[in-house]
This record gives structure tokens, C-alpha cells and sequence, in this order.
């Protein structure tokens, strides 16, 4: 038992990129208030634990000494022996400390074998964990279930990354969570009232054209902004901002790419009128300044999972190699920063961005129908053939599987789990087929995971369940009356 | 990461590819194959061509 801290011991795996470190701030505040005496520590990648700066919720940062397991690989003929000595060592390091609660906020399949490497020495478990022994990712609670289900490419998730880590911790958010820091420094030589803008992002494909940018804000200073534009930025991101600075030709810009550490963002942001930039790194720690920020987003990031949230932030979709006329974007900055939101623009709605501007009838079937399964919500209504049929063949297998588990429990021949692989493989094909029944599909197939192994008579009475529920769901699209007027009509 | 390296590497990553599955078929106490597989797994992540496209997008 350590000194100062009599509860329990928790480890928080977050082996992400600055962006969801600091999404994670709000749920490890939480964690602080739901445990009091506990001691936190939280495992992070070296490169960017400076984004746990500031925050007075953990105990310790405990590095992830990425470079130290794959240098042997890189300088030794055969380092394979020498790096996994090392492995060993992080790993006992990490079991030394008895953790009695190990959250894995990091989605990642490296991260699962690694959580399952401290959860062998008996810690509880959250999120991702998997042992070489099982085929698939484990899910010990619904959230990791969910996320792997539901979020990520081609995936239809809507809730924002914030109120996912929140229920992956088991914790309700409050609003001292998504709060700055206490950071004790000198703040004298800030710029005050300052526009804020994050030249980069993660990638280039996320990058607004520092051209377009630089035109941008030249028009928005001649517009009449009266105070500094502040360039921010990582030091690579050095030759955008000198780009930039060339085209706005204004002495109001500021240039501070790569002058300013994570940490002197948050005082910046204190001062400042708005951030404009990516959905990256410095948005999210807008979000917990609660500085308004117009979001540029690039065509293939999914805004309404990692969104700013702070109030009257809005979000400007667009796609690099299609930027919109400087002149134009110039105009939409304007109105934002005095408050005026156009219709150009995505609106932040009880604090999560909402999805109005890009939605079809088919992403809000989509939507709801996750919704209904995992929320609560209601059924969306199907208007099309192809889903009742998509269903209809969904429900002949599921009875298919359901009666040859029935054959096998009256005969007492022994269980062939390649009806299972058979039926998960026509399953997903049909979910091809008929993509509005991906979630459905999606649920179905990471529940079948989860399922225990054995014994025998036990899995196949969890597998008739979860085929019973699968089929409930079914049913409700399969509509036979309809179906047969359809036929009837040709 | 030049092409050299990405080559060797990935050449790394079939021989504990190779390690895991021996141990698993001898069950030799001296070299767990979970520790080998997690080695394998920290690898794939340095290796872009090697990465999920799904681990890509987050």
C-alpha cells in the first residue's frame, strides 16, 4: 500500500496520439472524484505525454519505451532475444505495482495483448484485452463491445469520443471536468484577444492549403480584425506557417509554430477569441479552455466523434484538393468570430456536433438503427425491399443454426463449430449486399465473440440466446405481408 | 522509414510470426509466446504498410 493513497490502484492504458489523451482528461477527472484515495497512473507513449501536463487528476505517467523494444530489432543481426527481454522487464514493471484496475482506452489490437498481459497477474479489466489463445479482441464490458462494433471506418457511430472514454471508465462527466488546468506561469507576454490558428494536423490529407489559409486570413484582417492572428503549430509544422505568414502579408500575424509547448496553449487559449484549425491536438484542448472553434474538417474525419464541444464552436467541412474561394472562407471566419454562424457552416448542438448539413435518409436510417439497438432508441422505419429481404435470409439462417443446435443437443453427437464460421461468413455477405443492416450485422457478429467458449453445453445455450435475440431484432424488419404485396405487384 | 529498414523489419516480424507458432506447438516455459505476439503487435505499429487501415483512421 503506498503512502499517501489508501484505495485502489489504477492504470490507464492510453497509447493513442495527443487528440484522445486529452479527450481522455474529462474521464480521468471523473475517475479522481468516483476515487478519491486511489492512485492513478496513466501508461502513454513518450512522444506525447506532454499532453498529461497539467493535469492534477493522475499520480504518475508511466512511459511506453516503444524505441527501447524495436531498437535490438533495428541495430542487433538477431535482436529478437534482446528485445523481448525488455518486453519482459516492462512487463514485470507493470505487474510489480498490483494494479487493481486496468482501463485500455486505446482501442488498438497491440494495446489488447499488452492489457491482457497485466490482466494475467489479476487485475480487473475495461476495455480491449486479448490472449493469443482466443481469436478475437475480448470485451469485458458493453462500451468495448460497442466501440468495436459501431466506431470507426465505415462504421456509424455517433457519440463523441469524450462520452465514449466516459462510459468506458464508468463515470458521469461533469462540467468542472472539461476545464483547463491549474497552471502556475507567466502569462504577461500572451497575446490578448487573439485569433487563434493550428496551421497542420496529424496528416497532410487533413491539412487545410496553407495558400487558401494565408489568403484567408489576409481578407479577414482587411475585413477589419482588430487584434493579433496567432499562428500554433508543432515544429515540423514550421514551413506551412511561413507559407502562410507570406500570404496574409499582415504584421498582425504572429507566427509561434513550434515556440509554444502543449501546456502554453491552455493559458493562450484563456486570453484568446477563437481557435481555427483541425480536428487535431489543439482543438481538443480548446475544448477544455472552452474557446469556441471553427473546426476545419477534412472530408474523411468523422467531426461528430472528435468535434470541438465548446459552446459556440462550429465545424467547416471541406475536402483539401476542393477548398473553397479565401474570399469566401474569409467571410464565414468573420461572421464566427463576431458570433454570427452561416449556413456553411456546422453547428456545435448541446455541445456535441450535430450531423444536420451532411445527412441522408440512408445515414439517418443507419444511426437510428444503432441507436435503437445499443440506446434505447426507436426502430427507424425501412422503406426499402432490400433490407426486408436482407432481414428475411438473416432470419433463415439464424433458424438454420438454432435447429442444427437443437439436433445436436437431442442426438448428443458432439457440436461442429464450423456452422458457426459458415453462417458468420453468409452473414457478413449479406450485410454486403444490404448495407443498411451493417449495424445489426455488426452487433450480432462482435456478440458472438463474447460468447464463452466452454463448456460445450454452456456456449450453445448462450449462442441459442444470442440467435433468439438476433432474429427479435430481425423480426422487426421482417414484414411477410408486405413482402407478398410487393411480390403479388411485381 | 527507408525502404531497407521497412524490408527488414517486416523480415523480423515473419520470424516472430514463425517463434510464436513453435512455441505454441512445444510449450516451452522458458519463452512465452504471448510476450512474443505483443512484441510482434509493438512492431506491426512502427511499420506503416503493416497497419490496419481501421488503426489508421483513429
Amino acid at each position: 500500500m503506498q503512502d499517501k493513497h489508501h484505495g485502489i490502484k489504477i492504470l490507464i492504458v492510453q497509447l493513442a496520439r495527443l487528440g484522445d489523451i486529452y479527450m481522455t482528461w474529462p474521464s480521468i477527472r471523473a475517475l479522481r472524484r468516483k476515487h478519491p484515495d486511489a492512485e492513478i497512473h496513466v501508461l502513454v507513449r513518450p512522444r506525447f505525454q506532454d499532453a498529461l501536463k497539467g493535469l492534477e487528476a493522475i499520480d504518475r505517467v508511466v512511459p511506453f519505451p516503444t524505441r527501447g523494444f524495436v531498437e535490438p530489432l533495428i541495430t542487433l543481426a538477431d535482436g529478437i532475444p534482446k528485445a523481448l527481454e525488455i518486453v519482459d522487464q516492462f512487463i514485470e514493471s507493470l505487474t510489480v505495482e498490483c494494479y487493481d484496475l486496468v482501463i485500455n482506452a486505446s482501442f488498438s489490437e497491440m494495446s489488447s495483448f499488452l492489457t491482457h498481459e497485466i490482466e494475467r497477474a489479476g487485475s480487473q479489466v475495461r476495455g480491449w484485452t486479448r490472449s493469443i489463445f482466443h481469436n478475437n479482441v475480448h470485451f469485458p464490458d458493453e462500451i468495448s463491445s460497442y466501440f468495436h462494433a459501431q466506431v470507426g471506418v465505415l462504421k456509424t457511430n455517433r457519440v463523441h469520443l469524450v462520452d465514449l472514454f466516459a462510459a468506458l471508465f464508468d463515470v458521469d462527466l461533469a462540467k468542472v471536468d472539461l476545464a483547463p488546468p491549474m497552471l502556475n506561469g507567466d502569462k504577461k507576454n500572451l497575446p490578448e484577444m487573439a485569433a487563434v490558428v493550428h496551421v497542420g494536423a496529424s496528416d497532410l490529407g487533413k491539412t487545410a492549403p496553407a495558400l487558401f489559409l494565408g489568403r484567408a486570413l489576409k481578407k479577414f484582417i482587411e475585413m477589419g480584425w482588430p487584434f493579433p492572428v496567432v499562428l500554433i503549430g508543432a515544429k515540423g509544422e514550421e514551413f506551412l506557417a511561413r507559407e502562410i505568414e507570406y500570404h496574409a502579408q499582415s504584421s498582425q500575424v504572429q507566427n509561434l509554430v513550434g515556440l509554444t509547448p502543449l501546456e502554453d496553449l491552455f493559458p493562450l487559449f484563456e486570453k484568446a477569441k477563437f481557435l481555427l484549425g483541425p480536428d487535431s491536438g489543439p482543438m481538443h484542448i480548446a475544448t477544455l479552455a472552452n474557446l469556441p472553434s471553427l473546426c476545419l474538417s477534412a472530408a474523411e474525419v468523422k467531426f461528430w466523434e472528435t468535434g470541438p464541444r465548446a459552446a459556440g464552436s462550429a465545424v467547416f467541412p471541406f475536402h483539401p484538393d476542393h477548398v473553397p474561394a479565401s474570399e469566401d472562407f474569409a467571410e464565414i471566419l468573420w461572421d464566427f468570430s463576431q458570433g454570427c454562424t452561416r449556413g456553411e457552416l456546422i453547428l456545435a448542438v448541446d455541445q456535441v456536433p450535430s450531423y444536420d448539413l451532411q445527412e441522408t435518409p440512408q445515414d439517418r436510417f443507419d444511426w437510428e438503427l444503432v441507436n435503437a439497438i445499443y440506446f434505447d432508441g426507436a426502430f427507424p422505419v425501412c422503406e426499402h425491399v432490400g433490407t426486408v429481404l436482407g432481414a428475411e435470409k438473416l432470419l433463415e439462417l439464424t433458424h438454420f443454426l438454432k435447429e442444427q443446435i437443437r439436433m445436436t443437443q437431442r442426438t448428443g453427437l458432439s457440436w461442429t463449430p464450423d456452422f458457426v464460421v459458415r453462417m458468420t461468413t453468409m452473414v457478413k455477405a449479406v450485410a454486403e449486399v444490404v448495407p443498411p443492416l451493417k449495424g445489426l450485422v455488426n452487433w450480432f457478429l462482435t456478440e458472438n465473440t463474447r460468447l464463452p467458449h466452454s463448456p460445450e453445453v454452456q456456449y450453445l445455450q448462450a449462442l441459442t440466446s444470442l440467435l433468439e435475440a438476433f432474429a427479435k431484432l430481425l423480426n422487426i424488419y421482417h414484414l411477410p405481408d408486405e413482402m407478398e404485396q410487393v411480390k403479388k405487384n411485381g | 522509414m527507408s525502404a531497407a529498414l521497412e524490408k527488414k523489419l517486416i523480415g523480423t516480424l515473419k520470424q516472430l510470426e514463425k517463434l510464436e507458432s513453435d512455441l505454441r506447438k512445444r510449450q516451452m516455459p522458458e519463452t512465452d509466446p504471448q510476450r512474443v505476439r505483443l512484441l510482434a503487435e509493438i512492431l506491426k505499429e512502427q511499420v506503416p504498410s503493416l497497419l490496419p487501415s481501421t488503426e489508421k483512421s483513429r
